[in-house]
């Protein structure tokens, strides 16, 4: 008997089935115990594409990340400075009730973390879903529309109107 | 015969629809084949990480705005089938690994910075060759990267 799937991760299996000729893995647990946690699919262990400039992107950004955290301590001494700042009155108040405040967060992982989360939101939110809602075919017909044989994107329009007019009809 | 006829050329043209694009109308009237295009940016994601071993299948992909997928499949020695899932969840403070069966982790250091490392080159090469509108390294990783009237 087939594993239900949980509801949040119906839509993400049926992406998977679609793409992967073999299907979604059905888990069970005799599977999962067999399975070696491959070693290749970490991203620590690969550099990307065996480029040799990943390392000098990765200084790069990590003298971004250091140089936003120098920005951060400028801030905090301006603040300390001026000690009507609302900085300075929670610090006061997390003095006086004993708080004791988290290890500061790692600038360069917040990097990171903003960085990626931006590329995707720009990729999909921006780049994708406009080529989906509003295709044009200078600037979004994507290549396996485009090849030889294929069909364009205009000749795709005109079908989609045909389509859906026959079946609001 | 009117109905009749009316019914072929309805199934002519879902025909001719599922041959352009591989999406049925009513999957067009949700949008445009966007399985087809993540199936196009993953022949990109998927070459990012060095070459393919013979014999194996792998997927790498931008599902949505929080969510990459790294789907690995191969055989072993005695013959069976195995397959690792890999998702990576993007959250306000941090992005979660999580694998079939293994606990929720934290991507932090190295790998932290060589997803980093990947997911701009998957957004560059997408935005290029997949929609064919190249992004600069800023653009990349500025909200408004895209132009707001085409």
């Amino acid at each position: 008997m087939p594993r239900r799937t949980p509801l949040l991760y119906s839509n993400y299996n049926n992406t998977m089935r679609d793409l992967t000729a073999t299907g979604h893995p059905e888990t069970d647990g005799e599977h999962l115990e067999s399975r070696p946690v491959a070693e290749h699919t970490s991203l620590g262990h690969l550099m990307v594409d065996g480029r040799e400039g990943a390392q000098a992107e990765q200084a790069a950004m990590r003298q971004q990340a250091r140089a936003g955290q120098a920005a951060g301590h400028e801030a905090r001494r301006l603040a300390a400075d001026h000690p009507s700042s609302n900085s300075e009155r929670q610090a006061n108040v997390h003095t006086e009730v004993g708080y004791q405040p988290e290890t500061a967060p790692d600038p360069e992982k917040l990097y990171a973390v903003y960085y990626i989360s931006t590329a995707l939101r720009t990729l999909v939110g921006q780049v994708r879903i406009r080529s989906i809602a509003d295709p044009t075919p200078e600037a979004t017909v994507a290549p396996y529309l485009s090849e030889p044989g294929s069909i364009r994107m205009e000749s795709l329009q005109s079908i989609k109107s045909e389509g859906e007019n026959e079946l609001a009809a | 015969m009117i109905f009749k006829k009316h019914r072929n050329d309805n199934n002519f043209t879902k025909k001719l629809l599922k041959m352009a694009v591989g999406s049925s109308p009513s999957q067009l009237k949700r949008g445009i084949s966007e399985r087809q295009l993540i199936a196009e940016e993953s022949k990109i994601g998927r070459q990012l990480f060095g070459p393919v071993p013979k014999g194996h299948n792998r997927e790498f992909f931008c599902l949505d705005e929080r969510t990459l997928i790294w789907y690995e499949s191969w055989t072993d020695q005695q013959g069976r089938k195995q397959e690792v899932t890999t998702r990576y969840e993007v959250h306000p403070h941090c992005i979660l690994k999580v694998q079939d069966g293994q606990p929720y982790r934290e991507v932090t250091g190295q790998e932290l910075q060589n997803l980093m490392v990947a997911v701009r080159h998957y957004v560059l090469r997408v935005s290029d060759e997949v929609y064919h509108y190249p992004l600069s390294e800023q653009q990349a990783a500025q909200p408004q990267a895209y132009p707001a009237t085409v």
